[in-house]
């Protein structure tokens, strides 16, 4: 088991070489671009106003609404395809194939990258918001309200769950569409499954078995809570089921790798 | 035995790629597989690494089934074009294959592997900068990581210019010695495959039409006397009713015998009356043993 964590481990530093530039050139670039547009309810009210308002929880919302609900999910069909083509782009498969690393670790390796990806691009907006907020809140006619962290706990948490969901159904779509066609394919499931929540009844008992849908499934009775103060009942089955679903999608992944890996 | 490969039937949908294939390879062996293009050699080396399945036979590599994880990290392979991250260097292409293997090198260690290969100069451009040549070095470089105990490299030579194969004739001569490692390599240029090889399989259209030795090759290769005289046709039949086996090439007389044989043959010549006008011995080359076997591809 020991032998099989430390092949893990060296193939995410093998996935990092190979990543690390992309990573640091577009990762900066979708952080600053989704910071100002967490922030602008801080720019907009002082450019009308001339003061903040409640500036903390507008921009709470605006982290989930814009980046938690829409841009991530969008952000993790491109990680998807990058983390994808690295290989397929260059005919590296048979590469990688040949080395003595498991046809299993190799995919929870490319779907664990995914997942680091995101996660430190999210964490990262959302380090730069909160810094931006305290600096806000030294000027006298800013007022920055936090809200209560219970909250930010749970988004953060159901976030993240719900685009690991959607980066593990792209990236088995990815391995699908590079038997058949392309990537044009998963780019375009990805970018219709990210309309979905909007579409998508919360409420509905079949959220949660759709992967871009959990999100808006999971947070909507937390901003709920956020909003009204009334303590949403949410059942224990709705983070089991996102997270079988994750397992499923993985290990049919792996049964699909194994039956006929790609070369 | 590295390698024990029986019977082996590989297809791709109808068409059959290998069949009725056998071949065993021992340690500190260098062995090519020779043939033209589609003759199945990449298809061999596939199989061997566990990149596809025969439809019969046996293989057997370190004892192991093909692409077991144990047998694929006693092994250092390259197949077909090398296989390499454009936008990553020298060093950090090699990095990423040795995250990759039980055996991990240090980052000195993967310098003087850029270097043993030829590419300290260049070794810190980006990969997709580089010439087929130099992208085999770095390739075989690749393969050289983890310590592996058998080589597995297909069309080494291909894009090399002629110091560049001169260096790998030099390298892979000397390997199974400086690095403890087996070879088995494949080409399509029989000269490459003389000048190190030990053994050799010769393949056409999946079948093998020649397995041994180097010297078993040559040993099937015979010697012709060449005698050309003012009435080949006449000399001819006065040969043939000698028992001697005849055949005509143009304007000579090719006779199947040993070199030993080239005074008598003369004196029964002279004594029969024939206008010797040459006699000369004819030793077949590898070449043209290469092209009778290989029939008419090439």
């Amino acid at each position: 088991m020991s032998g099989q964590f430390n092949s893990f481990c060296h193939a995410i530093k093998a996935e990092w070489l190979k990543g690390r530039r992309t990573f640091l050139r577009f990762s900066p670039l979708v952080v600053s671009f989704a910071t100002v547009i967490i922030l602008l309810p801080i720019a907009w009210k002082v450019i009308t106003d001339g003061k903040s308002g409640n500036t903390g929880i507008n921009c709470l919302d605006f982290y989930f609404v814009i980046w938690l609900f829409f841009m991530m999910p969008m952000y993790s069909i491109l990680v998807a395809i990058l983390n994808f083509s690295t290989e397929h782009g260059q005919g590296l498969w048979k590469h990688v194939n040949v080395q003595p690393v498991s046809g299993a670790i190799q995919t929870l390796v490319k779907h664990f990258y995914g997942w680091c990806y995101l996660f430190a691009t999210t964490i990262a907006i959302l380090a730069l918001a909160i810094l931006v907020l305290v600096v806000a809140s030294f000027f006298p006619d800013i007022t920055v309200g936090f809200t209560d962290f219970n909250f930010w706990r749970k988004a953060f948490l159901y976030s993240i769950l719900s685009s690991i969901s959607g980066i593990v159904i792209l990236t088995l779509l990815n391995v699908l569409a590079a038997r058949v066609a392309g990537f044009s394919l998963p780019a375009l499931v990805g970018f219709f499954g990210t309309l979905l929540p909007i579409f998508a009844d919360a409420n509905s008992k079949g959220a949660p078995f759709i992967p871009w849908t959990v999100g808006k499934f999971l947070l909507f009775p937390v901003i709920m809570e956020a909003r009204t103060g009334i303590k949403p009942s949410i059942e224990f089955w709705w983070i089991v089921v996102p997270i079988a679903q994750v397992a499923l999608l993985l290990w049919v992944n792996i049964f699909i790798q194994k039956k006929k890996p790609l070369y | 035995m590295l390698i024990i490969a029986k019977n082996i039937r590989v297809c791709y949908g109808a068409k059959i790629a290998l069949d009725g294939f056998n071949f065993e390879m021992a340690p500190a062996e260098i062995s090519a597989i020779l043939g033209p293009n589609g003759s199945g050699k990449t298809t061999f080396f596939r199989l061997l690494l566990g990149l596809l399945k025969q439809r019969a036979g046996d293989v057997e590599v370190f004892g192991n089934t093909p692409g077991n994880i144990n047998s694929l990290s006693k092994i250092g392979a390259t197949i077909e074009t090398p296989s390499l991250y454009g936008h990553l260097s020298a060093l950090e292409n090699i990095q990423v294959t040795s995250h990759l293997k039980e055996k991990q090198p240090d980052n000195k260690a993967i310098r003087e592997l850029i270097d043993e290969v030829g590419l300290g100069d260049v070794g810190k451009l980006p990969a997709s900068k580089y010439s087929l040549g130099m992208r085999q070095r770095l390739a075989l470089a690749q393969a050289l990581i983890g310590e592996p105990e058998l080589l597995i490299l297909d069309e080494p030579a291909n894009g090399l210019d002629p110091v560049g194969i001169r260096w790998f004739r030099e390298w892979a001569v000397n390997a199974p010695v400086t690095r403890k490692l087996s070879i088995l390599f494949s080409s399509h240029i029989l000269n490459e495959v003389a000048q190190i090889a030990q053994k050799v399989v010769l393949l056409k259209e999946g079948k093998i039409k020649f397995s041994g030795t180097l010297e078993q090759l040559k040993g099937e290769s015979s010697h012709k006397i060449r005698v050309r005289t003012s009435d080949n046709a006449g000399t001819k039949a006065f040969l043939q009713s000698n028992g001697f086996n005849v055949t005509s090439d143009k304007d000579v007389l090719l006779l199947d015998s040993p070199p030993e044989k080239m005074s008598e043959i003369s004196k029964l010549l002279v004594q029969g009356g024939q206008d010797l006008l040459e006699f000369t011995c004819q030793e077949t080359t590898l070449e043209d043993l290469y092209l009778s076997l290989m029939g008419d591809s090439h």
